[in-house]
């Protein structure tokens, strides 16, 4: 016997279609949202700063204080990050010019910081590591 | 109530879909661990999916890295390597048989390179110490006079007692340039008996990729810009599931000389038939190999040869696959990579 199509059903259905509607759409939402990059800095392998990198954003100049007088001045764009100057004996950092994917990193031997860029959650990085 | 159970059914194959779909994107429970470690005069960073017994396994693998630096650090003492070298000219050396199996295939590595990788190079670099604190540019007849023990022809290997002997009082050997790969390579199979399916593995810029990344897609390796001084930066990418990629450059450990003012850059990787840095037009090249040992030795085995010759030995080789960058940023690659090399740097110029 042939059942009528109930007004409860269709209303179910409807129900149904649009929480995996909006589910797909929050995933692809979400995904996108955070594709940003970050840059880490850690000073004797404590992260010391972090930030996001978006388009758009204005540039961030941030004073790393290595102890004793020590310091790292980087400069955050959207575009790149580098160390602007720093009071290293090797000026190696400050040379080593500018860093732009996720995966990549400036190192300061000398004072021991280490500036990153990281993968945004959920983005798949540039390299995940670099054969050096 | 028909329609209350319809809704309850619905609602239920709807969780547990979406609860499927989860655990999906979240790698089966797997989870990332990490460890940074300072190891074989280098960093090593080891990175693994594994369940909760990841920090044993990782445990694991680093006593194992610990093992091989004591025995074949050419800076301690009691290694099988110092030892063999204090012995040189004396008497055979009974050494594990680890060592054993790294001081064979770097055997092999220079006979099929006719001398090109030779770690009976450890007087030439004892008397440049590029890596020690007081490195400096030797007279050419102080070069001459230690290129008299450069030669891998007097190293004498006995299979069954597991001992190896150098001829001449005054040799010695180093196994930096293959020791890493053999540890790597280790690693990965200490990972691989643990159950271990994907990770990867940094010995000091060697490269190990296991399996490809928890998503399925392949490890993604950058190649290191030759001229980058303190960055970790890349000039270009290989995609790698399962295999190795190891860098040699003049970049890794150099000097320049200030004291005659020439301000030439005198690098690490020597040339056993001259006794100075090898000098063959290269600032890196980069070996991708199914092992480690393989990838390790033949980075500086190509950097030594230059591109022509090292690429014409890489394409011999079943398997492995090579590049070489040039002074004037030119890649060089050997048949099998060329059009799986992606270059990110506009400054370097992909050769046909």
């Amino acid at each position: 016997m042939r059942m009528p199509i109930k007004v409860g059903d269709l209303v179910v259905y409807f129900f149904a279609a649009a929480l995996i509607v909006v589910g797909l759409l929050g995933m692809y939402v979400m995904g996108t949202e955070s594709s940003d990059k970050n840059v880490v800095i850690e000073v004797k392998g404590k992260e010391v700063y972090s930030c996001r990198i978006y388009k758009d954003m204005a540039p961030v100049e941030f004073r790393v204080d290595a102890g004793d007088g020590q310091y790292n001045i980087v400069l955050i764009t959207y575009e790149e990050v580098r160390i602007k100057e720093a009071n290293c004996p090797d000026q190696v950092c400050v040379k080593s010019g500018p860093i732009r994917f996720a995966g990549q990193a400036i190192v300061c031997l000398p004072h021991r910081v280490v500036v990153k860029i990281t993968a945004g959650q959920g983005e798949t990085p540039d390299v995940d590591d670099i054969a050096s | 109530m028909k329609g209350y159970q319809r809704i309850c059914a619905l609602i239920i194959i709807i969780f547990l879909a979406s609860v499927a779909l989860q655990s999906c994107a979240r790698t089966r429970g797997l989870q990332e661990y990490r460890k940074d470690i300072f190891a074989l005069d280098t960093w090593v960073n080891i990175r693994i999916y594994a369940g909760k017994e990841g920090p044993d396994i990782l445990d694991k693998a680093i006593r194992r890295i610990e093992e091989i630096e004591n025995r074949m650090s050419v800076t301690i003492p009691d290694s099988d390597v110092s030892r063999i070298n204090s012995n040189a000219g004396k008497q055979p050396v009974k050494v594990h048989d680890d060592t054993f199996e790294v001081i064979k295939k770097a055997l092999e590595y220079a006979e099929i390179s006719n001398g090109a990788f030779d770690i009976t190079i450890y007087p030439i670099v004892k008397l440049w110490g590029i890596t020690s604190e007081h490195p400096r540019v030797p007279s050419d007849a102080e070069i001459r006079d230690k290129l008299r023990f450069v030669d891998y022809r007097n190293v004498v290997l006995d299979e069954d007692e597991k001992t190896v002997y150098l001829k001449k009082p005054g040799m010695g050997i180093d196994l930096g340039a293959i020791a890493k790969g053999y540890a790597a390579d280790e690693v990965a199979r200490i990972l691989r008996e643990e159950g271990v399916v994907h990770a990867l593995i940094n010995m000091g810029g060697n490269m190990v990729a296991m399996g490809g990344k928890p998503n399925g897609q392949p490890w993604r390796i950058g190649i290191q810009d030759p001229r980058a001084e303190g960055a970790r930066r890349h000039i270009a990418v290989v995609e790698v599931v399962d295999g190795s990629v190891v860098s040699s450059g003049d970049y890794e450990r150099y000097i320049v000389d200030i004291y005659q003012k020439t301000g030439k850059r005198y690098h690490h990787i020597f040339d056993p038939s001259t006794g100075y840095p090898a000098n063959s037009g290269l600032m890196a090249t980069t070996v991708v190999a199914p092992n480690s040992i393989d990838a390790d030795a033949l980075s500086t085995t190509v950097f030594v040869m230059g591109a022509k010759k090292g690429l014409e030995l890489v394409d011999k080789m079943e398997g492995i696959e090579a590049l070489a960058i040039t002074f004037d940023k030119k890649i060089y690659t050997s048949r099998g990579l060329q059009g799986k090399l992606i270059v990110t740097d506009k400054e370097y110029e992909l050769q046909p």
